[in-house]
């Protein structure tokens, strides 16, 4: 009979701690989320994840613009291998346990900055940004633009790369070239690329201030 | 009509040429019908404020009598506003930011009325069609402060036929004359013990009576009495020969060179980088 009681409230505990541990609860099946994101936790768009085990490459896939990868894998250990722009941007091994595993991958933000003097912006100026490493182009704009921002007088663009270095020309009536070594989010300047838009904008500049001054040493007299 | 009457000053603004002014009157219609954002406005009311300050304009009794335009600019800006809701009504800001709802006004499907909201892009839009009215008025208000009528309407003869010119320049004129003489008769009636606060429609309207009967009657003889003024020299028998020569000096080629640069370089930064495009 003691034998019994004991026998039952031992069933009883382990169906306890069955309902509570989460070990217990969750079946081997359980399909884990994988997310890409950045330093700043941003997600990492069109990134190729590869996923395997052992050697094997079990899952191949690229990230959303939510920086997801589409297909869910099973509860495990794997390693995973993440990849932008020609670039292994993680890899490592990943327990995926929680229901989203978060891949902090080394991509960082660069923005560019064209105004001349610092002062006048320079829009329509082509940027291209060159990897050094592999001599490849990794980005490139045609015509440089003002962001829309309520105080924002100047022509920039930002951009997201894999660490590494790299070489932006920026191109208009003259060009400059920058070098920066990406390891953290960077902003790069240049300061001595002229534009027509640009000199038309000083010539303006220079008439307005110059009949001003005129006009006041007249009316002073 | 004119809102502040020329007062004969020896100012800066005042000496210089019709054209001018008039010039730089057309280049802040131009710049104030330009923008749909208010930073490039806050740069135009500078420039509008020192010449005001320049041609000592009466700034308290530029406000006591333009108030209504300042107002009405403001409701009405801010009311257009609230349709301002869709992405096609946007050229730069990004429509997540621009049409981003802070308040529902009438739901999707409202009768006559449609859908309307307080969004970002309207507050924006709203304050600068509150501001180029009140520029645009402002303006106004100095152009006729520093300038004589005459000296308009020459100016305008260059442009338009001289009979429309007259006829523009008339009907300007004649508000602030037909204002003073209603004053007139409103401290008139006062004097007899009239008075108009009652608080029944009926009875207020009734009361308007004695205001409006006369001044219709002193509006008929003005113009009446100014018709016979025309008629007496000789109006339209042939083009008046202008009394003043409109030459420009030098202080008033810098003004406009000034104007125009400074017009021009607001257009520019509007047409290139975009600035003052919501």
């Amino acid at each position: 009979m003691e034998c019994y009681r004991i026998l039952i409230q031992l069933l009883l505990l382990s169906l306890a701690i069955a309902t509570v541990h989460p070990i217990y609860t969750e079946s081997k099946d359980k399909l884990i989320s994988i997310l890409c994101i950045d330093s700043v936790g941003e997600p990492v768009v069109n990134a190729i994840v590869k996923i395997g085990r052992e050697g094997e490459i079990l899952y191949t896939g690229v990230t959303n613009s939510s920086g997801f990868l589409p297909k869910p894998i099973p509860r495990g250990i794997y390693h995973i291998e993440v990849e932008s722009r020609n670039r292994t941007i993680y890899s490592g091994m990943v327990y995926a346990q929680d229901d989203i595993v978060k891949i902090l991958c080394e991509v960082y933000k660069l923005t560019i900055i064209v105004n001349y003097l610092d002062i006048i912006p320079i829009v329509n100026a082509k940027i291209t940004i060159i990897d050094t490493e592999y001599g490849r182009i990794v980005y490139s704009v045609d015509k440089l633009r003002i962001p829309y921002g309520f105080y924002i007088f100047s022509a920039e663009i930002s951009t997201k790369l894999p660490k590494g270095v790299y070489e932006v020309v920026v191109e208009s009536l003259n060009s400059e070239i920058g070098r920066v070594a990406l390891t953290d989010n960077s902003t790069i300047r240049f300061t001595n690329v002229v534009s027509l838009d640009s000199i038309l904008f000083i010539a303006l500049l220079i008439s307005t201030i110059i009949s001003l001054i005129l006009f006041i040493l007249t009316i002073r007299r | 009509m004119v809102l502040l009457e020329y007062e004969a000053k020896d100012t800066v603004i005042h000496r210089l040429n019709p054209i001018a002014k008039a010039v730089w009157f057309a280049c802040c219609t131009i710049l104030s019908t330009l923008y749909l954002e208010p930073q490039p406005l806050i740069i135009l009311a500078a420039q509008i404020a020192m010449i005001g300050y320049l041609s000592k304009v009466p700034w308290s009794k530029l406000i006591s009598r333009a108030w209504w335009a300042y107002i009405g600019s403001l409701l009405g800006g801010y009311t257009v506003s609230l349709w301002i809701t869709s992405p096609e009504q946007l050229w730069r800001i990004p429509p997540e930011y621009g049409c981003k709802v802070l308040l529902e006004v009438t739901p999707k499907g409202t009768p006559i009325i449609g859908y309307t909201a307080i969004t970002y892009a309207g507050l924006l839009w709203g304050t600068t069609v509150t501001m180029k009215i009140a520029l645009a008025v402002t303006a106004a208000c100095i152009l006729t402060y520093t300038t004589p009528i005459s000296d308009i309407v020459s100016i305008l003869g260059r442009i338009l036929p001289y009979k429309a010119s007259f006829i523009v320049m008339t009907g300007v004129r004649f508000y602030p004359v037909l204002l003073e003489r209603i004053q007139g008769i409103v401290d008139a009636a006062r004097s007899r013990g009239w008075e108009s606060s009652y608080r029944n429609p009926v009875k207020k309207v009734r009361s308007l009576y004695t205001i409006v009967f006369p001044s219709i009657r002193e509006a008929i003889l003005l113009s009446e009495r100014m018709s016979l003024s025309i008629e007496s020299r000789a109006f339209g028998v042939k083009k008046p020969t202008p009394i003043k020569t409109l030459a420009l000096d030098r202080s008033d080629i810098l003004f406009i060179t000034f104007i125009s640069s400074f017009t021009g370089l607001l257009a520019y930064m509007w047409s290139v980088y975009g600035f003052g495009m919501l």
